[in-house]
Order: C-alpha cells, then structure tokens, then sequence
C-alpha cells in the first residue's frame, strides 16, 4: 500500500477565484478524507474562491472509498456554489469513472 | 449477523449457481460484499430469476446497515426486475441520504434457461461488466455500463443481454479480486487481465470449479497481504442435461 504518501500534496491560487488542489498518491480507505477536509476547509473559509480544480496528475490507485470521497466533495463544493473539476486524470481514475459512471459528475471532468 | 452471510447455492430452474465470498480480515472494514439469487415466485413458465452480486461501500460497521437494506430491496422488487433500470432507480433512491456520499455499485442478471442453454439480461449500476467464458476458452465482457447507486441524483444504465450454451459461464465478481494487491513484488494488482486468464482455463468446467478456481488464484496471489472483500457468482448453463418438463416440481427427464 501507498499510503506513505501525502494525498494532497499542495494548493496553489492561479487567480483569485480558483484554488488549485495538487493531489498525489492512492486516494484509498486510509487517506481519501484529507481531500473532502481541504475542500472544505477552503470552500468555507475563502468566499472568493469560485472553482477547484482537483490536479489528479499524481494519482494512482483510487478505491471506492477514494470515490465516495470524491463524491462528498463534490457536493461539498456545488453546496457552496463552488465549481468542481478534475484535471489530468490518469489511466486507473479514468478507468473507476468509466466503469461506476457517476454521470452528473462527470459534466465537470475534464481528461486533458 | 447470520442473515447477513451469503447463500449456499444450488441449481434453481435448470440454471447452475456457485458463490464465493472472502471476507476482509481488516476489522475496521466490515463486509460490504453480497450476493443473492432470487428464484421467481410461482410457476410460471418463463419466470426468470435474479441474480444480484454487489459492493456497498462505507467504512466501519455504518457499512452493515445498507448492506442488509440492499439485499431485501431487489427481493421486494422482483415483480418489477423485467424493467434493470427503474430496480436501480428505486434502490438509488432508497439509499440516498444527504449527509453523505455512501454509495453500492452492483449487477442485475434476469436468468432463464432458454433450451439447452441460458439467456440472460445483465444490467450494471457502477460496478465491473460480468465475464462470460465460452466453450472455447473465450472470454468477454458483457456489454452494460450503469451509474453506481445511493449517491447521485441520477442513474442511467443500460442491460446487455447474453447467451450461453451448455458448459457456459458468467461471472460476476467484485473489485476485490481484480484490486487485490499482491504477486511476486508484493504490491501488483490482481488487474483485468490476469482474472481473464484465469477463466479462460476454465472453459467448460462447472460452476463451482469455477469460483473455487478464481478463490484460489486470487488468495496465492494475495499471500498473507491483507485484502478487501472479495465475492464471485457463477451462473453456468449445465452440460448434458436436457430438460424436458420445464417449469414444474416434478422431476423432469435428465440425460447424463
């Protein structure tokens, strides 16, 4: 198991609106909840920020309960009015999305 | 808890069942695995029965609640499992809470022996497509795709249907074989490919073979690592049986 490493591995603000997330690592039954926990601590504590975008670059291995993680914190961050996006997703994230379909999710998921 | 424990499974209406379910050793994780097979009520003659395997996902023992929901629900909606995609809807709503994002992904598969063989209509709500094995030692995955259950306000999912002549299978399966971590390195996914293979050398074998054989080569691979639940259900159309009175509790006629 990878849980060695930081899952959110740092935030960066490319303009005042939009927080970026870096996340790293296997999001997994251990280490999932420190994303829902920035999310939310960033949604709630910075009314300026208007979108998040998740950096998935540096994921790996995402189980389901990394999924019902991304899940919350997406609706964390539509329940603040706040615009969710995950970018460069890679193989093994495109492949769980694929196959558990969360279809109204999947509007803010960009594959670039 | 007991009747939260997997069936013991037989033949039901001319169609062979086998299951297997590996329990997480992690005590923090209680079993999110299940599966069931629903005959249908009655006599009627094309009836078909509902197969369901699935995954609940959520930690601790708040995970044991909507298992045991999960499971009654698609016994109490067998009137209705003509129809994958409204069963799926109504259980996303029956699972659906605010406060959090708990979810189950499973598969519907409506079986009936059809002649010699088994059709049967499958239908995913967000988790793997089921691999069917054919006499050749082909293997495919059958083609449905469908949104994960409890979570969304949405769910979409489209049923595949699948034939199997005598000595057939299909398999359904959780992510626990395919994610569980292992091998010579120690940390290498069971993956797709590897679950493939390992069916492929199970053409024509019976159902049990079936998932005994996949058990097996998923605990070698797994060692003393520890792992997620795991749970397999073959539905195997039998060889050399030939029905000639269907659908009653008489014996019928089979020919070994």
């Amino acid at each position: 198991m990878n849980t060695a490493h930081p899952v959110v591995a740092g935030a960066v603000r490319p303009d005042p609106h939009t927080l970026r997330i870096r996340l790293e690592g296997d999001p997994d039954y251990t280490t999932a909840d420190e994303v829902l926990i920035a999310v939310r601590e960033h949604v709630h504590g910075d009314r300026e920020i208007a979108a998040i975008e998740l950096d998935c670059a540096g994921v790996g291995f995402c189980d389901s309960h990394g999924l019902a993680v991304l899940l919350m914190t997406h609706r964390v961050a539509g329940t603040a009015d706040v615009r969710l996006r995950m970018c460069d997703l890679g193989p093994q994230l495109l492949r769980l999305l694929k196959v558990t379909q969360p279809a109204s999710c999947s509007a803010s998921v960009a594959s670039s | 808890m007991r009747g939260l424990l997997p069936p013991a499974l037989h033949q039901v209406a001319g169609v062979d069942y086998a299951g297997r379910y590996q329990a997480t050793q992690d005590s923090e994780r209680v079993g999110g695995d299940f599966y069931d097979v629903h005959p249908a009520d009655g006599q009627v003659d094309d009836a078909e029965t509902l197969a369901v395997l699935g995954d609940v996902c959520g930690k601790g023992l708040d995970a044991a609640v909507p298992t045991g929901k999960i499971r009654a629900t698609p016994q109490a909606l067998l009137p209705m499992s003509v129809d994958h995609l409204r069963v799926l809807r109504l259980l996303n709503d029956a699972l659906r809470t605010t406060h959090d994002a708990r979810f189950a992904t499973l598969v519907l598969a409506s079986v009936q022996r059809d002649g010699a063989g088994v059709r049967l209509r499958l239908a995913c709500g967000g988790h793997p497509a089921p691999l069917v094995v054919r006499a050749d030692g082909k293997v495919q995955e059958a083609d449905t795709r469908g949104t994960l259950v409890g979570a969304l306000p949405v769910v979409e999912a489209t049923t595949a249907e699948v034939r199997l002549a005598p000595g057939e299978t299909c398999l359904l399966f959780s992510d626990g074989v395919t994610e569980a971590r292992g091998g010579p390195f120690g940390d290498d996914l069971f993956g797709d490919e590897r679950l493939q293979q390992a069916l492929a050398e199970c053409a024509g074998m019976p159902a049990d073979a079936v998932v005994e054989r996949v058990q097996m080569l998923a605990a070698q691979w797994i060692g003393s690592r520890t792992h997620d639940d795991i749970a397999l259900l073959a539905v195997t159309a039998p060889r050399g049986q030939h029905l000639t009175a269907v659908g009653g509790q008489g014996r019928g006629r089979y020919t070994a």
